[in-house]
């Protein structure tokens, strides 16, 4: 499933080369007795790239990472790590490193010793492990901490080791498994940060495992959201938010007005006609042209749906009632019914609160654009 | 991909098997010394091979069964077991209640030690060492003597009462140790809670803690049981001869080169401690399904 | 509870763990009494002090040689009971197979079974194999009594091993075996320091599954001061006891040591500065 190498938004400063694949996985499948945990998922990963899976607990976004750090054997497809065959190859043959969920660092050795440790095992010279380990402790900003115990270090201290373990072997993968997972927001952010600018500095290619939307978003140069063991959408940031595929990836990356919707006709300029709720509204026409009677469903982003003089241009707009009002500090959110069975929900900045209340009627609407056909 | 399916099998093969490898030395001498040696000890007793004319008898056995001497042994060695096991437990569960109290742990570290000191030193310097104390010259009638409780000096050893208190002084620390273990785990917010329920001390301790103390209470006494059932050394000498237990006949048998006779009396010991481990078991089992406590 | 000025049920307790511990000592302290005793045979008050039976015990040969022979049995058992129940709690804990308690109930049996039916059977064992005299048929039957209990440490302490760091550790290069070394043996210094002190200490001190396998060439320590004790009572043997009780107290004091490292931080766990969590990330 390769993508257009079109990025919609943030464009890192390197110039575009051709894509080599670090990491494919084909077919993957694992079942572990009557559970399947990965549904034949592929992916294309392409070196140099941020690449997050994303998904809910259980949707086989680790089984995945795990299979391609050398952890599970896939029941069935394979894994290639820069073009060969790694299937049966153990984790200790990989040019893969983890990160694990758990952090796992060495309780019995010190900072040092953790962090070299995979150094020790292919027996380097005492002298290229001195000056190894501080190269890679003032990469994560450790430096001074080496001679520590693991027992007293933070939570943030301690991610930092468990990154520097990895990074030290110089693998072509990083692997990282929700790393940021049981650190405080405020450390998580920051973390965050210093992640997506280490995997810029070195261009290692990163496979990031995350439940956090917010996180993937940020960080990934391209992101698969998976569900239920499979892959549901591939994309970069912009593609997942703008443009989602399915009412999963619609639903859990963001906030969505998914409404239910449709065909009655289609329009001179290419456009849809579709019953919603009985009202009429006009969609962009997806790629394969639908008859009239087929049902499909709408996306559209709060944002998008905008309420009293903004909305006067556009074709889709109606008279609603504002059902509720939330005040989130810089936006508001209110729920507008706009036929008896739809409430849709707008997302206004908090300079237009005046007028919103519940019960007032206003007017409603959004861009034919706005709208996106999901898939399922 | 005949080659990825082909390694595939292999290594679900591998997986499956990893296990034996490890498991072998450990099963080699485990089968081949114990489990043979038992079987070889199980044919002695109803074919005595070593004899001069060996045939299939059930003669061992039945001079067991029959002669009332052995029931008496059987009956001294039970005894023992029981009294051995009840004062244990009244001694041990005190100490492992203040033991429960003790914080510093210097002081902790020297109070195991000392509990652990009969098992570090040999069984045959411990029996001697009771063999002085409570001899007719030893201390402990000294001090009495001197202190006027008793006019002759009271026989302590080379009977019954001997053979218990060596027994005790021995089996203490596994009364102890795993009384102790149930104990630390209990939640201090249930003594607390029973008191601000009105309950006393008493009462709390024979409704709170005693209930949930008794697994610790079961496997220690089930340990106690097992330990002085097969004990030997210490009723050899601290009995003097006078009084017998199983082990001792065992001893005895195989010095006469009995042995047949001798895996007689080793499997009847052995039957006893099972029939007790079954029992008590059982016992448990059910006291928790009354209860409808789940054991963890 | 209502607080009490003198807690009468605390006292009571800690006056019976002192008396029970005296109790506990008392044997132990009175041999060491008796073995500078001037007398040769046991009476309280002693009538005098003498070392004399420290100077007899150095003249008997047939001991030392029953000491030393002690010593090589009980270090043969420690190394084969370690290295074998290893193995056995590895596959026992890691691995899930058809029949798995069954072996693991195969493997704790001789726990049950008196130490001196043990030493029945495998004196017959050994007759039967014509290997009776030596010390390899002493060690067989010592490692057949210590390693149910090696085992059964050995797999409580591997329960408490993180899998996840040998997944880390085979990440990072090292193959199963390297894991093995490098991660999971440290893990379990605890059981496997117990374990050995465990298997030496039955060993050295260990009667019934010696008796019938020993003759003058091959007698360990335990069985000689068995026969000495059966007829002759003279305070030799109490000289004897005292170096076996220094032995003893050695033991302990070094199994306190080895092991206090890790017992430390959980001991003193509350006393330490919490580490800052974020400001200094």
């Amino acid at each position: 499933m390769t993508e257009p190498s079109s990025r919609g938004g943030v464009s890192p400063a390197r110039p575009s080369m051709p894509a080599e694949i670090d990491v494919e996985v084909r077919d993957l499948t694992k079942r572990f007795g009557a559970v399947l945990a990965v549904d034949h998922v592929s992916l294309q990963i392409r070196r140099g790239e941020f690449f997050s899976i994303l998904g809910p607990s259980g949707c086989g976004k680790t089984t995945t990472l795990r299979i391609i750090g050398g952890f599970e054997f896939p029941s069935e497809g394979d894994v290639f790590l820069r073009g060969c065959m790694a299937t049966g190859v153990p984790p200790y043959r990989r040019s893969t490193n983890m990160v694990f969920q758990q952090l796992a660092l060495f309780p019995h050795l010190s900072v040092f010793e953790n962090i070299a440790f995979g150094l020790r095992v292919r027996r380097t010279p005492a002298r290229d492990v001195h000056r190894k380990v501080a190269a890679v402790l003032g990469l994560v900003d450790l430096v001074g901490l080496g001679d520590r115990s693991i027992r007293h270090l933070s939570g943030g201290q301690k991610q930092r080791v468990a990154i520097a373990r990895a990074l030290i072997n110089e693998p072509a993968v990083l692997l990282l498994d929700e790393p940021l997972g049981a650190l405080d927001l405020k450390l998580r952010l920051q973390m965050q940060s210093e992640l997506k600018a280490l995997q810029h500095r070195l261009g290692t290619t990163f496979i990031y495992v995350t439940h956090d939307q917010g996180e993937a978003l940020v960080m990934s140069d391209r992101i698969a959201v998976m569900r239920g063991g499979r892959v549901e959408q591939i994309g970069t940031s912009y593609e997942i938010y703008a443009r989602p595929r399915t009412r999963f990836v619609a639903t859990f990356i963001g906030e969505a007005n998914v409404l239910e919707a449709r065909v009655i006709g289609a329009e001179a300029d290419g456009m849809l006609r579709v019953d919603c709720h009985s009202l009429r509204v006009l969609v962009g026409a997806a790629d394969a042209p639908a008859s009239s009677g087929t049902a499909l469903a709408l996306s559209i982003r709060p944002e998008h749906v905008k309420i009293g003089r903004a909305a006067d241009y556009y074709p889709n707009r109606w008279e609603g009632t504002v059902q509720e009002v939330i005040f989130m500090g810089a936006i508001i959110r209110c729920r507008v019914r706009i036929a008896a069975s739809c409430v849709v929900t707008a997302e206004v900045h908090s300079d237009q609160a005046d007028g919103l209340s519940p019960g007032a009627k206003l007017q409603i609407g959004w861009a034919r654009e706005s709208a996106v056909l999901l898939r399922e | 991909m005949t080659t990825a399916g082909g390694s595939r099998h292999l290594r679900h093969l591998r997986q499956r098997f990893v296990q034996v490898p490890l498991l072998m030395p450990a099963m080699t001498l485990t089968l081949g010394i114990f489990w043979v040696a038992m079987a070889v000890l199980l044919v002695l007793s109803v074919y005595p091979f070593l004899s001069e004319t060996p045939r299939f008898t059930l003669a061992g056995w039945q001079k067991f069964v029959t002669d009332e001497f052995y029931w008496h042994v059987v009956r001294t060695t039970l005894t023992l077991a029981l009294l051995v096991t009840g004062l244990t437990l009244i001694v041990g569960y005190p100490v492992a209640q203040a033991i429960t109290r003790i914080r510093r742990p210097g002081i902790l570290v020297m109070i195991y030690v000392v509990l652990v000191s009969p098992i570090l030193v040999s069984v045959v310097v411990r029996t001697y060492g009771w063999l002085l104390l409570l001899s007719k010259q030893g201390l402990l009638n000294f001090a009495l003597l001197r202190l006027g409780i008793v006019r002759d000096p009271v026989s302590l050893i080379f009977n019954m009462t001997g053979i218990l208190i060596a027994m005790v002084h021995i089996l203490l620390p596994f009364m102890v140790f795993p009384i102790l273990s149930v104990m630390t785990q209990l939640d201090p917010d249930l003594k607390q809670a029973a008191g601000d329920l009105g309950a006393s001390r008493w009462v709390t301790f024979r409704r709170v803690t005693l209930p949930l103390t008794l697994p610790g209470i079961i496997s220690g006494c089930q340990i106690v049981f097992t330990l002085t059932i097969s004990a030997f050394v210490t009723p050899f000498f601290m009995g003097g001869g006078r009084v017998q237990v199983l082990s001792g006949l065992i001893f005895r048998d195989v010095e006469g080169v009995n042995l047949s006779f001798a895996s007689v009396v080793v499997f009847i010991t052995l039957g006893l401690i099972v029939s007790i481990l079954i029992l008590t078991n059982r016992l448990t089992r059910q006291i928790y399904e009354r209860a409808d406590v789940s054991r963890t | 509870m209502r607080p009490r000025a003198v807690d009468y049920v605390a006292t009571a307790q800690f006056l019976w763990l002192a008396l029970v511990l005296l109790f506990v000592l008392a044997p132990i302290a009175l041999i060491v009494v008796y073995a500078f005793s001037s007398a040769p045979y046991g009476v309280f008050p002693p009538p005098g002090l003498s070392t004399k039976w420290f100077v007899k015990l150095f003249h008997q040969d047939d001991l030392t040689h029953a000491a030393l022979n002690s010593l090589i049995v009980a270090l043969a058992t420690m190394a084969v009971s370690l290295m074998v129940g290893t193995l056995a709690a590895l596959a026992l804990v890691r691995y899930r197979f058809f029949g798995r308690e069954l072996v693991r109930a195969m493997f704790l049996a001789p726990l049950i079974v008196p130490r001196i039916a043990l030493g029945v059977g495998i004196l017959i064992y050994v007759v039967l194999l014509h290997r009776f005299g030596g010390l390899d048929s002493v060690v067989m039957a010592h490692v057949m009594v210590a390693l149910p209990f090696v085992i059964s440490v050995l797999s409580a302490s591997l329960i408490g091993a993180d899998r996840v760091l040998e997944e880390a550790a085979m990440d990072l290069g090292a193959t199963p075996v390297e894991t093995f070394f490098r991660v999971v043996l440290p893990q379990i210094r605890t059981g496997l320091i117990v374990s050995a002190f465990f298997a030496f200490i039955t060993s050295w001190d260990e009667v019934e599954t010696s008796i019938f396998l020993v003759k003058t060439h091959n007698i360990v320590l335990p069985v000689a001061m068995f026969y000495y004790l059966e007829h002759y009572q003279d305070p030799v043997i109490a000289a004897l006891s005292v170096f076996l009780i220094v032995i003893a107290l050695a033991v302990a004091v070094m199994l306190v040591v080895l092991l206090k490292p890790r017992e430390l931080p959980q001991v003193l766990g509350n006393r330490e500065p919490e580490p800052d969590s974020g400001a200094t990330a």
